[in-house]
């Protein structure tokens, strides 16, 4: 089976801001061993010279479009969801100590 | 259960124009219809009682005015990632609970300005990933079709397919990042449409996997869902891979396809030992049907489907951690307080995301990270080119392929929640053609003998939305 260590769990965890307990982390170095046993297989296809697929839409370009100002969406709409403003601008926890 | 509910869409239309009918008194029915069973069903999160009977009022004027729309006065229930302005959209995640968008998705507004009535927000699996209905932060969806039996109504669209089925609404949009409109259809004797990628706008789509997503449609004929389609597609510049490919009138054409000569593809690779015999044998029963109708029947061969699992669980959880990482607390979202800003972030992500979720992410900030790129992702990647190119292969030989849509029956609640790969291979059968981009549906094909429902599935290369609709179509009243 496929082994995923407890430090790169956490190194994951961290990587995802995401907090996790003992037990969870448990539980996932477990799955992850099996999902990557699973996705293993893949290593058996020949993709000599094959381009990966990154987009399903053929010949992507960036379209572009005129830089024109619009006003859709009001500040005050904007901010309607954010936990906190003030003043129209975001609060944030202290960045820097 | 008032019995207009049960008309189709096309049915309660004609009604609407002649006045037989008025869109009040149906939302007002459907309204009623949900109220009464949501307890049982789960299929919404949020009901929009207030604001469906005045866009209901507005509808019943345009119609007394002859300034009606494709969909004008219609009932229809929004999968509860579609976001819309003004009404709670949730992604049926703790993390958006209480998200109130100031915006509409672009296919929202398409269906509002052609006179769509919004119901509700549906229930789903949590930002789409789940393929039973039970990732949602706000309880399971149970599948009308044998209620006592609690069996799942599949995911990621599980209450748009549960509604449908159950009366509440007449047509639903879903989503269809890996087959989640499909899966759900099948296991609730609905019809269920992915269009080829590009075609409709995911502006407003709360975002899982952005090469992959796209919007789909659901309803109780397949004359319905073209018609929601036709309404909620085309070119919109908010959306870089939106397709600047003209809109038919897929609900007029419908019919135009002959049987006869049609070439259909039975790969072999989709009718394995894996596959339950039960929906080999409805599949099968319906395959001779269009034989017998001067259809010609090819066995071709998709080589890398056995990929396309592993492939899809690479990519999908891959591009889910980058577009998942903007949930942070600070702009939008559930916020928990930490520490510090870090704490923060990790304390309000932790709280608000399901553990498949996590899982997820975990799983595509791995195959992501340094070390592990080349052997996971980017191998991934080279795989889907193949996987693609077998479809491009297959349709140099046929117009439609046809297929099972899931390899089992609908199964009970519970049944695979703890075990990932067992629930991961129910998708073997759609993620393929979504990897591809391809337009896909599934169709209901007839009842095992203990009358559960198979759904048909059939493919149609890249912009041939209107070929798989029509041959859809044929495989409906086929059914008659």
């Amino acid at each position: 089976m496929s082994e995923v260590d407890i430090k790169t769990v956490e190194k994951l965890a961290r990587l995802s801001q995401l907090d996790f307990n003992e037990e969870e982390k448990a539980t996932l170095q477990n799955e992850f061993g099996k999902i990557f046993d699973f996705v293993s297989q893949l290593q058996e296809v020949d993709t000599e010279n094959v381009e990966g697929m990154t987009s399903v839409v053929k010949n992507a370009s960036t379209p572009q479009r005129q830089d024109n100002p619009q006003n859709q969406i009001s500040r005050d709409n904007l901010q309607s969801n954010a936990p906190s403003t003030e003043m129209g601008f975001f609060v944030v926890p202290k960045i820097m100590d | 259960m008032n019995d207009i509910l049960k008309l189709t869409i096309t049915e309660l239309i004609e009604k609407l124009k002649t006045r037989e009918l008025r869109s009040v008194d149906v939302t007002k029915a459907a309204l009623e219809r949900i109220k009464e069973r949501n307890d049982s069903i789960n299929a919404y999160i949020t009901i929009c009682e207030e604001t469906a009977l005045k866009q209901a009022e507005i509808s019943d004027q345009k119609l007394d005015d002859g300034e009606a729309g494709m969909l004008e006065g219609v009932p229809l229930g929004i999968k509860d990632l579609f976001c819309t302005k003004g009404i709670k959209t949730t992604a049926a995640s703790k993390m958006l609970a209480d998200f109130i968008p100031p915006y509409e998705s672009t296919v929202t507004q398409n269906l509002l300005d052609e006179g769509a009535i919004f119901l509700g927000k549906l229930n789903m699996d949590q930002f789409a990933m789940g393929g039973s209905g039970e990732t949602s932060a706000f309880g399971d969806t149970i599948n009308p079709i044998k209620e006592e039996e609690k069996l799942t109504a599949g995911g990621s669209s599980s209450g748009s397919a549960a509604a449908l089925a159950d009366f509440q609404c007449f047509g639903a949009t879903g989503s269809d990042t890996g087959g989640s409109v499909r899966q759900p259809a099948s296991f609730t004797n609905t019809v269920g449409f992915r269009p080829t990628y590009g075609r409709c706008s995911r502006f407003g789509m709360v975002s899982f996997a952005s090469s992959l997503d796209q919007a789909g449609f659901m309803a109780r004929s397949v004359e319905d869902t073209a018609l929601m389609f036709r309404a909620a597609s085309g070119f919109d510049e908010k959306d870089s891979t939106s397709a600047d490919v003209a809109v038919e009138a897929y609900d007029e054409i419908i019919n135009d396809l002959e049987v006869k000569g049609l070439k259909i593809g039975l790969p072999k690779e989709y009718f394995v030992d894996g596959v339950d015999q039960k929906v080999k044998d409805v599949i099968n029963a319906k395959v001779e049907q269009f034989k017998a109708a001067g259809a010609e029947i090819v066995e071709i061969s998709l080589p890398h489907t056995k990929y396309a699992v592993p492939t899809y669980y690479i990519v999908a959880p891959a591009e889910a951690a980058a577009n998942l990482s903007r949930y942070d607390g600070m702009r939008y979202g559930l916020r928990v307080e930490g520490e510090n800003l870090s704490d923060t972030y990790a304390k309000s992500r932790s709280a608000g995301f399901g553990w498949e979720v996590k899982r997820r992410i975990m799983v595509g900030n791995y195959v992501l990270s340094s070390g592990y790129y080349d052997a996971y992702y980017s191998k991934a990647q080279k795989v889907r080119s193949l996987l693609s190119l077998d479809f491009e292969k297959a349709f140099e030989q046929v117009d439609v392929i046809f297929a099972p849509t899931t390899p089992e029956l609908p199964f009970e609640l519970g049944g695979k929640i703890d075990d990932p790969i067992a629930m991961y291979l129910c998708d073997i059968f759609t993620v393929s053609s979504a990897l591809a981009g391809i337009p896909c549906i599934s169709v209901p094909a007839g009842f095992t003998p203990e009358g559960l429902p198979v759904g048909l599935q059939i493919l149609g290369k890249a912009f041939d939305d209107a070929k798989v609709l029509q041959a859809a179509k044929k495989a409906e009243d086929m059914n008659k």
